[in-house]
């Protein structure tokens, strides 16, 4: 394929697919008895609800959105502490693994009554859920990159009697840049995720009305389905954006040297 | 035996924690500029050999000198040329080969001469800022030389480092390697499987045999170096390589204690 | 009754049962919550066997946090289905095909809960607090405009932890419920701000599905008979019946709880009614007047846009007793 037909199959079979799924959405919505419709409201209706909502759903996501980042920056600053220390040695693996694993297995909205007692609803709480299970992926993958360094570079290292600081530095956290990257995204896909999660139990609608999980819990309540799916939407987008900035530093980082980076056509 | 040995093996056993011996009272010794290569069967403790020169493992008995000290000692007298590439795949090929020079603390400004000194001398001036990956397999190998150069090593170690290569890239880069050994004379320890590898580049060959490893037949080279393609064709070469070839073949098969 | 006699009788109306009456109509109620004693009509009416001299086979289907009532009765997943009135008219103003049929309560026992020692006395003192509530209670939003404040909302997660842990929190609560939690956690009894002292009155509301309200009247005319006739002999009868099921449903549920909450219900007066016109005889009754002063209530409010929903549209009272 040429690179010219290449690039337009790129704009168009997604546009093609986005058709198809736009002509089903509205095949599946006139085919339901008009008393039922509002189960699947249209693309127009949900645009209009877009409208409608435009201000609110603004500043939901305004909310969501930092207590998105904030969580996964925190998640991001202590599992990288915490991937350092686990890489010292099994025995500190062994003590610690099962704790984290712990905090990552206990669904959000138990967890959630108690952090609201902690640290008071609203942002912090939601920041703090957000990190509570950003930073899982997080450290399991930056730990296995930290202690999987090529054993030829490290006897490299050993040979050239770097210190251990050195051998840190220069070789085990560059080594383990690809799977950090890993549970980066994976932290940037459940990060929004967990920020709406932690909203609808922990969130607080003080400074406007709360966040898009706050927000799902009213359209959800009052049957405003266009709305709701327009909230949907928004926290799509959220995760699209924080996923493409990911993307984007990885490729910044990785793109020299990382084979998953290699142009196929050279 | 003017000068005094650069390298001293007396009666040097090697055998990891319980295990079965690995080299067996290993006597024998190397004068600067010798370049000696170690060949033999599997098992026979060559690159183990090597890394007890690196002192990146210890000797179980006897006492091996580098320079007079102990190989741990005498660390900054060494270089390691592996048996892969071993580049770290982040760095340019200019910062693979300033690595090293790093870790053992040269000013800055050294290095950068070095780098560029070394980098012509595997004529990969042009390569200085490529990424490792953008290299073929033999230019990757003539990195890793470039960066055990850099440290200016009295004692260079050479774990089979062209063994992953075709023929001809590794015929190639034996002449390249005795080129630019022409300048500096450092001293050889050359691991390898190929007999005629190890005539062309060596003064001496060291055979041995395995379970445990020893030496089995010590072997002078007399070909006068500079050595090129021609050598490969002289008669004295042609002799040397089916001499090594049957002694090689002479090194018992199955080790002596495993017959019983 | 002797215990002999007893099974006689079962096995007889068993007998007697399937040989005169056709197959029994099936009926699914979505409740709002876990089985409680603010169901006690719909387990009283199952324990004593009046859904089933209607001919009706019931089947309660508890609910909780994440019940979704609404779209269960509007999908037809459930016949019938417990909700309050407020939420209800702003679903049925987006479409949902759903119409309000009886009521449970006729004042929503959700209240605001206020520490017994706390400042809070009065609405006007909610300025610039914070209170634990679902965030889509609408009432709320009235108190807001009523009484000119602003105040935070925190989701309500239906615990009495975060309420108990401070002694300023303001809590959204079933006052026939949350009382008994928070005295058997160690606390004192709370206060609790009304929504009827506000002047907001709401239904908790039974709700069902137009297309089945079209077909089935007859079900549902039967149904509501056995419903408060399950009403009336819960409050004035033998509750034990109703609660043996309850606790059946929910091993959450204490004595102590049940009788306390059956208790509340009645002093309050919430299923026969708070004003002049209250007793039994007004058990189920919905009053389109006081649906009128809702709907407005609600436009004043901008949530609920004007005209959508009429009383007429929303409620329907001929399948009442």
């Amino acid at each position: 394929m040429s690179p010219r037909s290449h690039a337009a199959s790129r704009i168009l079979l997604p546009a093609l697919t986005g058709a198809v799924v736009i002509a089903l959405w509205y095949g599946i919505h006139f085919y339901l008895t008009p008393e039922m419709r509002f189960l699947l409201p249209t693309p127009a209706a949900i645009l209009d609800a877009f409208r409608e909502h435009r201000a609110v759903l603004a500043s939901a996501t305004w909310n969501t959105a930092q207590g998105a980042l904030l969580g996964f920056g925190l998640a991001l600053v202590v599992s990288s502490v915490l991937a350092l220390l686990l890489s010292l040695s099994p025995l500190v693996r062994t003590s610690l693994y099962p704790y984290l694993m712990a905090l990552q297995m206990t669904p959000l909205p138990v967890l959630a009554p108690i952090c609201v007692i902690w640290v008071g609803a609203g942002l912090n709480s939601v920041a703090l859920l957000t990190f509570v299970i950003a930073f899982f992926p997080l450290v399991v993958n930056t730990t296995q990159g930290l202690i999987s360094t090529d054993r030829n570079l490290v006897e490299l290292f050993a040979l050239y009697r770097a210190s251990r600081w050195q051998q840190l530095l220069r070789l085990r956290v560059p080594a383990a840049l690809p799977y950090f990257f890993t549970g980066l995204r994976i932290a940037a896909t459940i990060a929004p995720i967990g920020a709406v999660v932690a909203d609808m139990n922990a969130g607080s609608s003080a400074g406007g009305g709360g966040g898009l999980g706050f927000q799902a819990v009213i359209y959800a309540a009052q049957a405003k389905y266009p709305a709701l799916f327009a909230t949907a939407l928004t926290t799509c987008a959220l995760g699209f954006v924080l996923n493409a900035a990911v993307l984007t530093l990885a490729w910044l980082t990785l793109r020299h040297w990382h084979d998953a980076y290699e142009r196929r056509d050279r | 035996m003017a000068a005094a040995p650069l390298v001293e093996f007396r009666g040097v056993t090697k055998r990891f924690g319980d295990g079965p011996v690995v080299l067996d009272r290993i006597t024998f010794s190397a004068q600067p500029g010798d370049f000696v290569s170690l060949i033999g069967p599997s098992g026979c403790g060559k690159s183990t050999a090597l890394r007890l020169l690196a002192g990146l493992s210890p000797v179980t008995e006897g006492e091996l000198t580098v320079a007079g000290r102990t190989p741990d000692a005498a660390a900054a007298e060494l270089a390691y040329v592996f048996q892969e590439p071993t580049l770290l795949p982040w760095l340019t090929v200019a910062h693979n080969v300033d690595l090293p020079q790093r870790l053992r603390g040269v000013p800055a400004a050294a290095r950068a001469a070095t780098t560029r000194r070394v980098l012509e001398l595997v004529r990969l001036g042009d390569k200085a800022a490529a990424y490792p990956r953008q290299l073929s397999g033999g230019q990757k190998m003539r990195v890793s030389i470039a960066r055990a150069l850099a440290l200016e090593p009295r004692l260079l170690l050479l774990d089979e480092p062209f063994g992953a290569l075709d023929e001809m890239t590794r015929e190639h880069l034996n002449e390249e390697l005795l080129a630019i050994r022409g300048a500096a004379a450092w001293t050889a320890f050359f691991v390898t499987h190929s007999v005629a590898e190890a005539v062309f580049l060596s003064n001496r060959i060291l055979i041995l045999a395995s379970q445990p490893g020893r030496i089995h037949h010590e072997v002078a080279v007399p070909l006068p170096y500079p050595r090129t393609d021609d050598t490969r064709l002289s008669r004295e070469y042609l002799d040397l390589v089916a001499g090594v070839s049957r002694l090689l073949r002479s090194v018992p098969a199955v080790p002596a204690a495993a017959r019983s | 009754m002797h215990l002999p006699s007893l099974v006689l009788l079962l096995l007889l109306t068993a007998v007697v049962g399937r040989a005169a009456a056709p197959a029994p109509a099936k009926l699914t109620v979505q409740l709002d919550w876990v089985a409680e004693p603010e169901h006690g009509g719909f387990y009283q009416a199952a324990a004593r066997g009046f859904f089933r001299e209607e001919g009706l086979d019931v089947t309660l289907i508890p609910g909780g946090p994440g019940a979704h009532v609404m779209p269960s009765v509007a999908t037809g997943k459930a016949d019938i289905g417990q909700a309050d009135s407020t939420n209800t008219l702003l679903q049925q103003a987006e479409g949902l095909p759903v119409v309000q049929f009886a009521a449970v309560f006729q004042d929503d026992p959700a209240g605001i809960l206020v520490h017994a020692d706390s400042t809070v006395r009065r609405f006007e003192d909610l300025q610039g607090r914070t209170i634990i509530a679902r965030p889509e209670w609408a009432f709320l939003k009235f108190l807001e405009k009523k009484y000119a404040l602003k105040f935070s909302i925190v989701p309500q997660n239906f615990s009495v932890a975060a309420f108990l842990a401070n002694r300023e929190a303001l809590q959204q609560g079933y006052f026939i419920a949350e009382p008994h939690h928070i005295i058997a956690a160690g606390g004192k009894a709370p206060r609790f701000l009304s929504t009827w002292d506000a002047g907001f009155r709401a239904y908790a509301v039974l709700v069902t599905n137009r297309r089945f309200a079209r077909e089935r009247p007859e079900v549902l005319r039967a149904f509501l008979r056995a419903y408060v006739r399950g009403w009336r002999d819960y409050l004035v009868g033998d509750p034990a019946g109703a609660h043996a099921l309850m606790k059946q449903a929910n091993p959450n549920n204490t004595d102590a709880f049940m009788t306390y909450s059956r208790q509340m219900i009645i002093d309050e007066k919430l299923v026969t009614g708070r004003d002049a016109s209250g007793g039994p005889q007004q058990i189920g009754r919905l009053d389109p007047a006081r649906y009128a002063t809702q709907i407005r209530q609600m436009e004043e409010l901008g949530i609920l846009a004007k005209g959508k929903v009429t009383p007429a549209s929303a409620i329907t009272t001929d399948f009442l007793p």
